[in-house]
């Protein structure tokens, strides 16, 4: 556990440090004022991947500049007591997780959760755009800010596509959240991974939005069962309601589809599809 | 989609003549059925029609001992390297320098690339793949370049593995695929998954914005439509037809034209029948149904259906291939729709005419034996659903 005094002392510019989450004693996040205005601190326990990997995030965050992913305020190493520890200090979103707004609300309304996707998109266009896939697109790691924008956060496990890979190929349990990671990423097929597998995840996403369920999740109980599911099963097409050509339903199934040939291949081309399935929506 | 003569024994005056009579279509050559000089011959004989002339290498089978095919001289250099690993170098350099001798001797201008059969598709075969097509500019300057792929018939049954050969071949500089299936059967293929995969690879290939070549077909692939498919490759008799197993390309399978019947091509029941049997639908007033429709352009069984019975008519098998392939030229050509929807309907269409057609002949008698398609409609129908839950909404929005 991090001692918040020492915290305090590395971090003069910030004050108020409240921890709002940790990670096996490894990685922890809390929320602090910075510059009068809230911000989020993040700290890694020095360890030869992790700091890698923190290096990779703040990369990739700084290489994106996106509407849709809050910006690096300062990151690098501090001595926090007497260890270095490395650190970012990022915009803080006020707003809640739209875990939690499923929690709150399983099913969510369809006009929203066209918003949602549509930001997402979009967010997926400059992810590619920048060669990076954020491998982790779940509800957890989306914010819907108090002006209803939405957000991505936690690029933890973010890929670059023009970096070496930080894991061995072939590693079968690759890196990834079960039930939302695409089955490429957990198969660790990793000249298949690019910006569909992020589709994927929005994909899973928007169906647990409009379904209230997980399709991958729902009744099973281990990660050998999900995977075989994800493997082997092909998930019902939805029935939307408003979606009377069927369109809607039928573009969330290509964004799950097993197979990432079967996917869109592109961000764009699934903005281009999405603006027909919108046009059913005015 | 266009048909292209898949060349096989004794096409020679075939191709020619059935060439000068389309509006369409071109050739592939087999290095298996003629030697250097007569691959020559006829390439130049279809390049003065007008017509493109293909070489297939038919590298399938590194082991295969047909004497014609191991007579050439890029199939010798193939045959030197005794692992028939390809990982580039030497031997890599060696097979497509020959290989590129003989297609400048022909005056080609587009090249099939050699590749060997997937059994299964794996990184020794993506290797072969790969290093093939990074050495072909060497030899073959800036013309394009076909891959072949051809795959097993467990590997088409793999849907892991024809996903593999997309992911793969969406990374290589070619301009088109070739592709070549091992089926499950000797002719038709009753199995929906077999026709489904092989759909759905095709229709993979065709969405990285490439040609698709579908070679070793027949008229049950008229459905390839509707994964967008360029060309069909079909000829005259099965062994170029369909490809059940690489048993051609072996010295032992020299005898393979032994069984000589005449089958007549019923292009509206999409099933082929012997002259008796057309003798009986005389007799019972439905020979008129399986008269093929003129639109197709075919006129060499017209003498059938003049008045007397079938059977009593010399009637060979030449006009029996070039009444099928005509036949198939133009059920081809009608195949493609301006929109994926309209091509799905079509196939679905034809294949629902056929059956009706069918069991207006089965009720009276006339029946077709192993080319009957009654077994293939089920098979093609569930393998255009398939298809559809596959790749229908990328193939409709790029259609």
């Amino acid at each position: 556990m991090i001692d918040l005094a020492a915290l305090q002392a590395a971090f003069p510019e910030v004050s108020a440090i409240q921890l709002i989450h940790t990670t096996s004693g490894q990685r922890y996040v809390f929320r602090v004022d910075h510059a009068g205005a809230p911000a989020v601190l993040k700290i890694v326990k020095r360890g030869l991947v992790d700091l890698a990997r923190v290096q990779r995030e703040i990369e990739a965050v700084q290489r994106l500049n996106s509407a849709y992913v809050p910006q690096i305020i300062s990151s690098g190493l501090r001595q926090v007591a007497a260890d270095d520890q490395v650190f970012i200090l990022e915009r803080f979103i006020e707003g809640y997780s739209y875990r939690e707004k499923l929690r709150a609300m399983a099913v969510q309304d369809v006009g929203d959760v066209i918003v949602l996707i549509e930001a997402l998109l979009y967010a997926c266009r400059d992810f590619e755009t920048a060669k990076i896939v954020h491998r982790d697109i779940k509800p957890d790691n989306l914010i819907i800010g108090n002006d209803g924008k939405v957000w991505v956060i936690d690029f933890g496990i973010v890929r670059h596509l023009d970096l070496q890979s930080l894991t061995a190929d072939g590693l079968y349990g690759g890196i990834g959240t079960l039930g939302y990671a695409a089955p490429e990423q957990f198969q660790n097929i990793k000249a298949d991974i690019n910006v569909r597998a992020d589709l994927f995840g929005l994909g899973v996403v928007a169906y647990e939005a409009l379904a209230g369920f997980n399709p991958y999740l729902r009744g099973l109980h281990s990660s050998q069962a999900v995977i075989k599911r994800m493997e082997t099963e092909t998930i019902p097409i939805l029935a939307i309601p408003g979606d009377t050509a069927g369109v809607f339903g039928k573009f969330i199934a290509s964004l799950i589809q097993r197979f990432p040939s079967r996917r869109p291949q592109t961000a764009s081309e699934a903005i281009h599809w999405f603006e027909t399935v919108k046009q059913q929506y005015p | 989609m266009e048909l292209y003569l898949q060349f096989g024994y004794g096409m020679m005056t075939h191709t020619t003549e059935l060439l000068r009579a389309w509006r369409s279509g071109g050739v592939i050559l087999s290095p298996r059925d003629l030697n250097a000089s007569q691959l020559v011959r006829m390439a130049n004989a279809i390049t003065d029609l007008g017509r493109e002339a293909l070489l297939d290498p038919q590298c399938f089978a590194h082991d295969c001992d047909h004497s014609r095919l191991i007579a050439h001289e890029y199939f010798q250099r193939y045959q030197e390297n005794p692992t028939g690993s390809f990982t580039g170098g030497v031997a890599t350099a060696g097979l497509l320098s020959e290989l590129a001798v003989l297609a400048r001797s022909m005056g080609l201008t587009r090249h099939i690339l050699p590749g060997p059969l997937a059994r299964p598709v794996n990184d020794d075969w993506f290797s072969f793949q790969e290093n093939t097509i990074s050495e072909a500019p060497t030899h073959f300057g800036s013309d394009p370049l076909i891959a072949t792929i051809a795959i097993s018939r467990e590997s088409i049954l793999d849907e892991a593995q024809i996903e593999a050969v997309v992911e793969r071949a969406a990374q290589w500089n070619v301009q088109g695929y070739y592709v070549v299936a091992e089926g499950p059967s000797p002719y038709l293929v009753d199995n929906p998954v077999w026709v489904a995969n092989l759909l759905i690879l095709a229709s993979g290939l065709k969405l990285l914005g490439r040609q698709v070549i579908l070679g070793y077909s027949n008229h049950q692939f008229l459905v390839a439509a509707v994964a967008n498919v360029d060309v069909i490759a079909s000829g005259t008799w099965l062994n170029v037809r369909a490809l059940p197993s690489m048993d051609k390309f072996y010295a032992a399978d020299e005898g393979d034209i032994s069984r000589r019947a005449i089958w007549c091509y019923c292009p509206q029941a999409l099933s082929e029948y012997k002259l008796p049997f057309m003798d009986i639908a005389r007799r019972r007033g439905v020979l008129v149904d399986m008269r093929p429709d003129a639109s197709l352009g075919s006129t060499y069984a017209d003498i059938l259906f003049s008045g007397p019975a079938p059977s009593s008519i010399n009637w060979g098998e030449q006009n029996a291939f070039r009444h099928y392939l005509t036949c198939l030229q133009g059920q081809i050509s009608a195949a493609r729709h301006s929109t994926y929807q309209g091509t799905m309907d079509a196939a679905n269409a034809l294949l629902d005419s056929a059956q009706n057609t069918l069991a207006i002949l089965r009720r009276n008698g006339v029946l077709a034996g192993d080319r009957d398609f009654s077994p293939i409609i089920d098979a093609n129908r569930s393998a255009l659903l398939l298809l559809n839950d596959a790749r229908g909404e990328r193939l409709s929005r790029a259609w």
